[in-house]
């Protein structure tokens, strides 16, 4: 996985890039770690993401239930190709808000 | 010892490998890979040999997870010409079943590893820590997965066999996991046309459509299409019969030679072959049986044209293997139709195979389908002025038990025909659907395209008026027969302030009243019109009595209904809010079961108080 991210107000911007999935594990759960600390909403820019695995989805999940504890949330944004129909086909929308723009 | 960079030219391209990776080519007819230094490599040296697959791997369980086998994979499949969307839904379901295959499958590790990242982050760190330690240990990194895929008339097919202990396939296939830490079986059930698993060797086959490159049977029936390969040691045989058959329109004509080291693949390229035997008998007998190895009969239509090289005794052998064959000089405008014959019959197989595979995308999305609504089968239902608590619940026809997969899914459309139904919650209002169809239209279907139709209702955050499901279930149900259909549909809702059931049918229902105190059943007099359709109807329900209602078709007397009521009695004891709730099956006499719609007192506590 590739990744950058943008910190506004209230808001931090994560650009996910090509597949993000079981490996990113180490990584996302630094990030997280990390992310806490900000306490602000997390956006998951996906237009650039290719793939995306189930392990992937759970980290999603992950993010939105520890966010959630300090009343934040998740929002995924513009996912597209086989990224949009695995979240579409696993109702990732009814527990995550997606848009797109 | 393999060369780093693999290039098979028969059948895959492409492919590449580290320079570290090591291992032998075991069959050049197909692509099989088996790393050197696996477990159990004699094993797997003699399963690659027997393996129909165009891409056939062993790895070491570090070797797939270090490397991008899925995209390996991926990449055959495109150079095989499959479709853009095929090999990415392909991605997506092979990338679940490796690392499968890989953290559950030969590491071991329990499934809960999920649900401890999820319960405990803080732990995530040091649990990867030790996963990547065991991919370090030979104990767990040597093990082997093996992975076979190939690509065929419009549909993909993959099997992943690892060396751990395997998995409750069932547990998976009877059910979805709602909770979002076991999406990957759902990912994988959802987008593969078939699944099955053979527990005894731990291999998982799936079969991928591939809608995109699926034949059209019109495009088959065109003749001028066909691809017919001629095999005859003679170039003068050869011209003629091509200029022969351009005249009748046929203009994919080759020699096709039978002796070729890439024989298999080769047959990809004709789809019926012409064959002029002037050869030794053993030789070509070898050849033919090697072709028959691969395509039967049906598959790949081969017609003999005997020549003077062969007498009568060594045709004889032949003809096991071949569809046709001519011993004598014959006509042109025989050839021509004897060619049009087979080749419509192999059409026409093609067609029917695709006919079959849709019917069993068909009924395998709408049992994934049903399964969901099934695990909504009961719903509790309260009245609040009282507190007094009732089970609403379906119980339908159930699939048989099956000695086969295939055996279950036409089971299950027999055995669903007599009716089935489920509840489900549509802006906190508990409905009820049941539906009973005696002319055998599989009601599966049905109950799924009114799962799709209140997943549309949901987004709209509205009730909706029962008339209005019952004419959108009608509505479907006319468009998959366009002949009258004496379908019967209960639809119902639960008016929990008054703490009444309002339903609504059409088709001919009765309604049944059981009294718990007294033990008799009657026919429920409130229920003069058993044709409501437009006009709701009402059912106040009590703690004494258990409310039936049935197809009046099926074969069931009162005294049925009372032995049964205290069946469903001695169960309700056993029911309670944590527990999935059991509901016996209603079993007439000749031992049918009998699908039926009921509302039942919940908790025989609470009579007293509704007295």
């Amino acid at each position: 996985m590739e990744f950058r991210s943008d910190e506004l107000d209230k808001d931090v911007v994560i650009f996910l890039e090509k597949q993000f999935s079981f490996k990113d594990h180490p990584f996302f759960n630094d990030f997280l770690e990390d992310v806490q600390q900000k306490n602000k909403n997390l956006i998951f820019d996906l237009s650039d993401l290719v793939t995306i695995d189930s392990a992937g989805i759970g980290m999603l999940f992950l993010a939105q239930k520890i966010l959630k504890t300090k009343n934040r949330h998740v929002t995924i944004k513009n996912p597209t190709g086989q990224v949009k129909r695995v979240l579409d086909i696993t109702d990732v929308s009814k527990e995550i808000k997606v848009i797109n723009a | 010892m393999v060369d780093p960079n693999i290039q098979c030219s028969n059948v895959v391209t492409n492919i590449s490998w580290d320079a570290d990776f090591t291992g032998s080519i075991v069959n050049f007819d197909q692509a099989s890979f088996i790393e050197a230094g696996i477990d159990d490599y004699e094993f797997y040296e003699k399963r690659a040999k027997q393996k129909p697959y165009g891409l056939y791997m062993v790895l070491k369980t570090s070797t797939v997870y270090n490397e991008n086998i899925v995209d390996s994979l991926a990449d055959y499949l495109k150079a095989q010409g499959c479709s853009e969307a095929c090999v990415c839904d392909f991605i997506s379901i092979a990338q679940e079943l490796v690392m499968n295959a890989v953290v559950h499958g030969n590491l071991g590790l329990d499934v809960n590893f999920l649900q401890m990242r999820a319960d405990n982050p803080a732990e995530i760190t040091g649990v990867f820590d030790r996963f990547q330690q065991m991919l370090k240990d030979d104990e767990y990194a040597n093990k082997a997965i093996a992975m076979g895929v190939t690509c065929y008339d419009g549909s993909v097919l993959f099997e992943i066999q690892d060396q751990g202990p395997g998995f409750a396939f069932d547990d998976f296939k009877d059910k979805y996991n709602d909770t979002s830490l076991h999406k990957g079986m759902d990912i994988v059930f959802l987008l593969t046309a078939d699944i099955e698993y053979s527990e005894k060797d731990n291999i998982l086959r799936i079969i991928l459509s591939d809608k995109e490159n699926e034949i059209d049977i019109d495009d088959v029936l065109n003749m001028e299409d066909i691809r017919i390969g001629v095999t005859t040691t003679s170039e003068t045989s050869y011209k003629i019969i091509r200029s022969i058959l351009a005249e009748h329109g046929i203009k994919y004509v080759s020699r096709f030679n039978i002796l070729q080291n890439d024989l298999v693949n080769s047959l990809e390229q004709i789809d019926l072959l012409l064959f002029l035997s002037d050869r030794s008998t053993a030789v070509m007998l070898d050849r033919l049986k090697k072709i028959r190895h691969h395509k039967t009969q049906v598959e790949f239509p081969i017609i003999l044209q005997k020549t003077e090289a062969l007498d009568s005794v060594q045709m004889g052998r032949f003809s096991p293997f071949v569809n046709d064959f001519i011993g004598q000089d014959m006509a042109v405008y025989e050839l021509v139709s004897r060619i049009r014959a087979h080749y419509s019959m192999y059409a026409a197989q093609k067609a029917l195979l695709n006919v079959y595979k849709e019917y069993q995308r068909e009924i395998v999305s709408a049992r994934h389908s049903i399964q969901r609504i099934e695990s909504l089968s009961s719903s509790v239902l309260e009245r609040k002025s009282t507190g007094t608590k009732f089970l609403s619940f379906v119980q339908g026809s159930k699939t048989f038990n099956a000695v086969s997969e295939q055996i279950e899914r036409f089971s299950q459309r027999r055995a669903s025909s007599y009716g089935q139904g489920f509840c489900f919650t549509l802006n906190e209002r508990p409905y009820s659907i049941f539906i009973s169809m005696p002319e055998g239209l599989s009601s599966v279907l049905i109950l799924s395209h009114v799962k799709g139709y209140i997943e549309h209702l949901k987004q709209q955050d509205d009730i909706a008026e029962l008339e209005e499901i019952i004419e959108s279930i009608l509505s479907y149900s006319r468009r998959l027969a366009s002949m009258a259909l004496n379908i019967k549909i209960i639809c119902a809702y639960w008016a929990e302030d008054e703490g009444t059931f309002y339903y609504q049918n059409v088709g001919g229902f009765i309604a049944v009243e059981y009294n718990i105190l007294t033990r008799k059943a009657s026919v429920y007099k409130g229920d003069k019109n058993s044709y409501s359709l437009g006009k709701d109807k009402k059912y106040k329900p009590s703690a004494q009595n258990i409310f039936y209602i049935f197809d009046h078709f099926t074969p069931i007397q009162l005294a049925d209904v009372e032995a049964h009521s205290h069946l469903l009695l001695k169960a309700r004891s056993f029911w309670s809010d944590e527990q999935k709730i059991a509901v016996p099956d209603f079993v007439a006499k000749e031992q049918k079961r009998i699908p039926y719609f009921s509302i039942c007192p919940l908790d025989e506590t609470e009579e007293s108080h509704e007295r």
